[in-house]
């Protein structure tokens, strides 16, 4: 993942070999209230996502360090959370079937 | 390295530690970067054995694909989930629409006192009492509110003879409560909620002067009239049998400790730290406006000083706190509708208003009251039971009331103690579904859910005190 800064907007671009469409707008979701987004498939392993302030202001260096800090870290627990899914969906599956299971007397 | 499975759990940042919570709401808190060492299989049972033992022990990890341990979890969850076991319990009943105050903060629509055409009918209270006892819940609340309910007595006194009546045949455990600002008590209200032991909840928001702000009257002195019948109902009903709730206006948000300390002045060891519903007159009259922010401030000053009388001897409880430590720390569910998933509109609450029209919620009746009958799930005089509790209303509102269904939540570490609110998520954002990101509801219990683990992990004698309110 890449992410620089370009005064009024924050472009991220994804290879999608390491991050799925899910991790990514499951994560950007918790970005929607202050940030507006265009995305870009720029081909079929990359994706190009452009952020800026939903108030029209310019991203200051300060702040673009903070955020992009923030994104990065975002970005990696929300693909820490896709893994854990993945692997432990079969076996919440069967947890919850157990659950709501009809109790019968033997 | 001892192979094992990862169990399923989701997780979250606090300070520069990580909590992970399973799916039945256990939590542990591990250091920074452990999620990612336990995704990569990277804990060693040697190396990391008290690591290793903490999430063997709390189902985070296996060491079989499917767990030896799997029919014990699914118990688990099936006890945090059991507050669905028997449908509706509590019934709130709309008597009259008519008030004798002027609360600035009042989040229901009333009239006057004088004003005819709000009062429930005797009909309407039999068909109602019909659709109440079809719940199979073998232990129902039937709760009064307004309006004012004692400017309706008769209409309640008829409900509770009813209901009495009708009970002979269903044996159900009834519990019958009035919420009532107290002013209108009378001896005769007093003797017949004695006989048929009524609990009263009443409203006091702290001192007098606060009080009085928040809760105008224009003929009584609204505190010292309340005051006076909370005592004359302990005396006659018992302590026990008396409760009262707060309400934090913007004004009540610069009184943190004069409001517990009025509370411990009047005999309560209670208090419900609630966040106003922008609703009604608070609304109209920006009683409502504060940040969540705001409250969570005045929360954390008020828990604190709560806290701190507790270590001094004075066992005094904050309800909401206790209410989500439950959840925290017991395996077992709680009866408080706001945080349930399922939603505990319809399955755990449903509201009778006096024209017999029926809402999932008390917010859903409010909001009908402003005028968008959106919510109305049918009347009792037109409808039966499965239009209403099952009709295509209440199916929409399913669609919209687990949270591990909703974008945000179903990711989020603190599913396990919170709950969906389709109605709240339609009155401020829009739509049933919702929107997390500038959800209020979300933000103040994250930072309450936060608060309270950072409380827990720093301090052990916090963590007592917690346990002691739990186990009261």
């Amino acid at each position: 993942m890449r992410i620089t800064n370009g005064n009024d907007k924050i472009v991220i671009l994804f290879p999608l070999n390491l991050y799925s469409e899910e991790v990514i707008f499951k994560c950007l979701y918790w970005y929607f209230d202050n940030f507006t987004f265009k995305v870009n498939y720029l081909n079929d392993a990359n994706l190009e996502i452009i952020l800026q302030n939903r108030d029209g202001s310019n991203i200051v260096s300060t702040n673009f360090e903070n955020i992009k800090n923030k994104i990065e870290q975002d970005f990696f627990d929300f693909k820490l959370r896709q893994i854990i899914s993945t692997e432990t969906g079969n076996i919440r599956d069967l947890l919850i079937a157990k659950a709501f299971n009809p109790i019968t007397k033997k | 390295m001892q192979p094992y499975y990862l169990l399923p759990f989701k997780f979250d940042r606090i300070d520069n530690k990580e909590i992970i919570v399973n799916e039945f709401g256990d939590y542990i808190t591990v250091p920074d970067a452990t999620v990612k060492k336990i995704v990569n299989k990277q804990v060693s049972k040697l190396q990391d054995f008290d690591l290793y033992a903490d999430l063997i022990a709390n189902h985070f990890i296996s060491e079989l694909p499917i767990p030896q341990s799997i029919d014990m979890m699914a118990i688990r969850y099936r006890t945090k989930k059991s507050f669905l076991d028997h449908f509706t319990g509590l019934h709130i009943i709309i008597p009259t629409l008519r008030c004798n105050q002027n609360c600035h903060y009042c989040q229901v629509s009333h009239v006057a006192k004088d004003i005819t055409g709000y009062d429930i009918n005797n009909d309407t209270i039999d068909k109602m009492l019909e659709l109440i006892f079809k719940s199979p819940n073998p232990d129902i609340t039937l709760e009064f509110q307004g309006g004012e309910p004692l400017l309706a007595f008769d209409k309640i006194k008829y409900t509770v003879e009813r209901a009495n009546e009708l009970n002979l045949s269903f044996n159900k455990k009834i519990t019958f409560v009035i919420c009532t600002n107290l002013t209108l008590l009378t001896d005769d209200i007093l003797t017949f909620c004695k006989a048929n032991q009524v609990l009263i909840s009443t409203s006091l928001d702290g001192p007098e002067q606060l009080h009085n702000f928040n809760r105008y009257n224009p003929l009584v002195n609204s505190y010292k009239k309340t005051i006076e019948n909370i005592m004359k109902c302990r005396e006659v009903l018992g302590s026990d049998k008396v409760s009262a709730l707060m309400t934090t206006s913007n004004l009540s948000l610069k009184y943190p400790t004069e409001i517990i300390d009025e509370y411990i002045l009047q005999g309560f060891n209670e208090i419900f730290l609630r966040i106003i519903n922008p609703f009604g007159h608070a609304l109209k009259n920006h009683a409502s406006d504060y940040s969540v922010y705001d409250f969570f401030e005045f929360y954390k000053k008020s828990l604190n000083y709560i806290l701190e009388l507790n270590r001094n001897g004075v066992f005094f409880v904050e309800s909401f706190t206790k209410l989500i430590l439950a959840k925290m720390l017991s395996p077992f569910p709680i009866g408080f509708v706001d945080l349930q998933s399922p939603a505990g509109v319809i399955n755990n609450v449903i509201v009778y208003n006096y024209d017999g029209n029926v809402y999932p919620s008390d917010e859903a009746r409010m909001i009908a009251e402003m005028g968008d009958d959106y919510f109305q799930l049918g009347n009792v005089n037109q409808n039966n039971y499965y239009d209403i509790f099952y009709g295509k209303k209440a199916k929409l509102i399913s669609e919209n009331w687990s949270n591990e269904c909703l974008a945000g939540c179903s990711e989020c570490a603190f599913q396990s103690y919170c709950g969906a609110d389709p109605i709240r998520n339609y009155s401020i954002q829009g739509d049933m579904y919702g929107f997390r990101p500038t959800s209020d509801f979300c933000r103040k219990n994250k930072l309450i859910f936060k608060h309270l683990i950072q409380l827990i992990e720093s301090d052990r004698e916090i963590e007592e005190i917690f346990n002691s309110w739990i186990s009261q």
